[in-house]
């Protein structure tokens, strides 16, 4: 009996010490969601509205003028986007696939390079040539520039995200290889039919953090793109940021009254759309590929 | 344009022809109607087609290449080539170009000022192409078109690299003010002669309107309420830095910190008109303040370039009309005529096809309308044709427009542009008139080498950077701020500046005469 009751109380209190804990998550999330809301709620405000009453959860004045201003040229906006979405999906399948191949490689203790070829990676973690000779390779030795390849070419190595995939790969048991090798699998086999199928976890979490890479890029179209249709996503909204500050600072250039505080959050919506809905679909290896790595 | 009519030969057959062969002659004998455009002064260089690169900094508009097409038209016929307009944004202009030189890419003109993409330093590093020879020969009209007296302000070391733009170079001092307060609040702009006199004014609409009516502007970012004094040149700094040291119309070089009749009244009028409300309590960035005032909630800014047709450049700014008031007569100084210049690319493929178009685009005022106007019918409308005004076409805004860059200053002769309202008619004239009127800055021509002082600029503008905002805007008691702001320039270094840039200037004018 009294060992019933005494359950019965342990479990009450574990129901409410839940309860409890749900509660403070529950208003921690909606703490996280806050900000996200005012930033759709400033884009559809009017300019005198947050001049007068501020950034408020509900628009004060409703106005989509923000969104009319951006996209008064839509077949820009459109192309724009069109170049971002096949910059990320190319750059961030072949990203993937060299890092990957790479850090198979680098984590293989019988290579016989290992150490130089680790260095010649790393130490571009550290060091590098400077803007001005690499944008002369590019440009006049590489000729490069405005080319759909300068968008997603310089970033395929990524040496931070090769140690990420060389240290999940060197945790793979050695007898696990050592049995496939043995049973005649070449290097080629072993990484694609036991090394991938095993690491599905941290090449989500790379692949993950490729694409956000390669979306958010803009500082290649800044250098290196001319030509208007091959202009990313993001480098368009830099330079319509960049335009409005300047022109906001400078009444000789306008005539034009935009709404600037609420273009800059609409162009926040737009820019953050697509990768908010790729988020949730890689959420879960992309947790459990932090801990991987973190904690073995 | 005539060509696209008369052309049942290919275009790129008849340019091929015109290019290949010996230019003008031959082309006044196979195209009777092109013969017509062609004026006596226009100059085809002897040379195949160039194709030039154009690189200047703006908002990329929906129909520039249409603009390009219509301008190449054009310049075919006068000058035996074509133009790429390349627009970058504002924000990234500099540092494209510097890797375009760094790299040694070619272009052949490029906008440079004192401001952005630096005339001094592209100079000093061999980028742009030496021109004084081009403006006796193909340059010869932009020369004429320019007043005598601006060339020596552009010239580095003898020679000119660029040629300045035609606009408003000796920038008038004064305020703004919403026309409809001043007229409620018994304002009359042209009694007044200083800004202290608009106290009565501040007082009338804090009370009336319930606002603190002093606004700041990028002019203004402090509200701050002093100019330098007649004749003088801001050379280091600028008007809202309270550091700025100015050469004054003696040829003396000096802060203006230490200027007690100019710096420390002003300073000391803000802090009475900040205590008594006038002033917003808090600092608000540039683009929050914009928004207050086309809120209504702002009346005046003090410390404005008040040129000929600010008013109305200003309407479009606060959404309200507005009174423009001239209280700083203005001075010819370099910063003012290198404040909007057209170089060219020291790896031009064609230095007199690049002179050729500054020289066109300044003269030709069907071109220059068509880079800063668009295309008429398409990008505007006669609004009056005798008074050279336009307007949107209808159904079309400042907004919606496909080609409506609004920065006529930078393209060329802006004394040739179309007005683009009835209220601007005349405003150029009245420009040119401030221009050729204005007392000439005892240094024009002078740029200052702050390299030996590097340490000691970089001290004085941290120094400077802590309080020059409140204490401009009156938010600090003058009384133990200001005192302690010029110990503390004076421990920064300032001296070392001031000495520096006397050293400078002094051997600037020996060697000069």
């Amino acid at each position: 009996m009294a060992l019933i009751i005494k359950r019965g109380n342990h479990q009450s209190n574990e129901k409410l010490r839940r309860d409890i804990i749900h509660l403070i998550l529950t208003a921690y999330s909606v703490i996280c969601v806050l900000p996200f809301l005012l930033v759709i709620s400033g884009s559809f405000s009017s300019e005198a509205g947050i001049a007068k009453s501020g950034y408020t959860l509900v628009p004060s004045e409703f106005s989509t003028s923000a969104y009319s201003y951006i996209l008064k040229d839509p077949t820009q906006i459109i192309k724009a986007y069109g170049v971002s979405l096949s910059v990320t999906i190319v750059g961030s399948l072949l990203g993937l696939l060299f890092m990957s191949m790479l850090a198979f490689v680098l984590s293989r203790p019988q290579f016989k390079y290992r150490k130089a070829l680790s260095f010649y990676v790393f130490f571009t973690m550290f060091f590098n040539g400077g803007l001005v000779p690499w944008y002369i390779l590019i440009v006049r030795y590489l000729h490069l520039k405005d080319t759909f390849l300068i968008l997603f070419l310089p970033l395929l190595i990524i040496p931070w995200y090769v140690l990420i995939l060389r240290t999940s790969f060197a945790q793979l048991p050695e007898e696990l290889l050592e049995a496939a090798r043995l049973d005649g699998a070449s290097e080629w086999r072993i990484f694609h039919q036991i090394v991938v199928p095993l690491s599905t976890p941290v090449l989500a979490t790379v692949g993950l953090f490729c694409v956000l890479t390669f979306w958010n890029d803009w500082w290649l179209a800044l250098l290196f793109i001319n030509n208007r249709d091959l202009v990313p996503l993001q480098y368009l909204l830099h330079e319509i940021t960049v335009n409005i500050n300047f022109m906001a600072a400078n009444p000789q250039t306008t005539g034009i009254t935009m709404p600037v505080l609420p273009v800059r959050m609409a162009m926040a919506v737009l820019a953050i759309g697509p990768i908010a809905l790729i988020f949730p679909l890689v959420q879960r290896y992309f947790v459990r590929g932090i801990t991987l790595g973190a904690l073995k | 344009m005539s060509i696209k009519k008369a052309s049942s030969v290919s275009r790129r057959d008849f340019l091929k022809l015109a290019g290949t062969s010996v230019g003008g002659i031959v082309l006044a004998a196979a195209m009777p109607t092109v013969a017509q455009d062609v004026t006596p002064t226009a100059t085809i260089p002897p040379t195949p087609l160039v194709d030039l690169l154009y690189l200047y900094p703006g908002t990329i508009q929906t129909d520039r290449l249409l603009v390009q097409d219509a301008m190449n038209e054009i310049l075919r016929t006068r000058i035996n080539a074509t133009i790429r307009l390349n627009t970058i944004a504002y924000g990234d202009y500099e540092q494209r170009i510097n890797l375009m030189n760094a790299a040694g890419e070619a272009y052949d003109l490029a906008f440079t000022a004192s401001w952005i993409n630096l005339y001094d330093i592209n100079v000093s590093q061999g980028n742009f192409l030496a021109v004084d020879d081009l403006l006796q020969t193909v340059g010869r009209d932009v020369y004429a078109s320019l007043p005598a007296g601006i060339w020596g302000a552009v010239r580095v070391g003898g020679q000119t690299y660029a040629v300045p733009n035609n606009n408003i170079m000796a920038f008038p001092g004064g305020f703004y003010v919403r026309k409809d307060h001043a007229d409620n609040y018994g304002l009359d702009v042209t009694n007044i002669n200083s800004y202290a006199e608009t106290e009565a004014f501040l007082a009338a609409v804090k009370a009336g309107e319930g606002i603190a009516p002093i606004a700041a502007n990028t002019d203004n970012p402090c509200g701050q309420l002093w100019s330098g004094p007649t004749g003088s040149d801001l050379v280091l700094g600028g008007p809202a830095n309270a550091y700025t040291i100015m050469v004054d119309a003696s040829g003396t070089v000096r802060s203006i910190a230490f200027d007690d009749a100019v710096f420390g009244n002003s300073v000391r009028l803000a802090h009475n008109w900040y205590l008594a409300g006038y002033y917003d309590t808090e600092i608000i960035p540039n683009e929050e303040e914009k928004a207050l005032i086309r809120a209504g909630q702002k009346s005046i800014v003090y410390n404005v370039t008040t040129k000929p047709g600010a008013a109305l450049e200003q309407k479009n700014d606060w959404g309200f009309d507005m009174y423009s008031h001239t209280i700083v007569p203005p001075t010819l100084t370099t910063g003012g005529v290198r404040a909007t210049m057209t170089a060219i690319g020291a790896n031009t493929i064609s230095a007199e096809a690049s002179m050729g178009y500054i020289n066109e685009i300044h003269t030709n005022v069907e071109l220059y309308n068509l880079l800063a106007k668009g295309i008429e019918g398409r990008h505007w409308v006669w609004d009056d044709q005798a008074l050279k005004v336009i307007k949107f076409p209808d159904g079309v805004t400042a907004e919606t427009s496909g080609y409506n860059p609004n920065s006529d200053w930078e393209f060329g002769d802006q004394f040739i542009a179309y007005y683009i309202s009835p209220d601007q008619v005349g405003a150029w004239e009245e420009t040119m008139r401030i221009n050729s009127e204005a007392p000439v800055s005892a240094i024009l021509g002078f740029s200052f080498n702050p390299e030996p002082v590097r340490t000691e600029i970089a001290q004085v503008q941290a120094v400077a950077g802590e309080v020059e905002v409140p204490l401009q805007r009156g938010m600090l008691d003058p009384e133990t701020a200001l005192p302690e702001f010029q110990a503390n320039l004076r421990a920064a270094g300032i001296d070392t500046i001031v000495a520096e840039m006397q050293r400078q200037i002094d051997a600037w004018k020996q060697s000069g005469s």
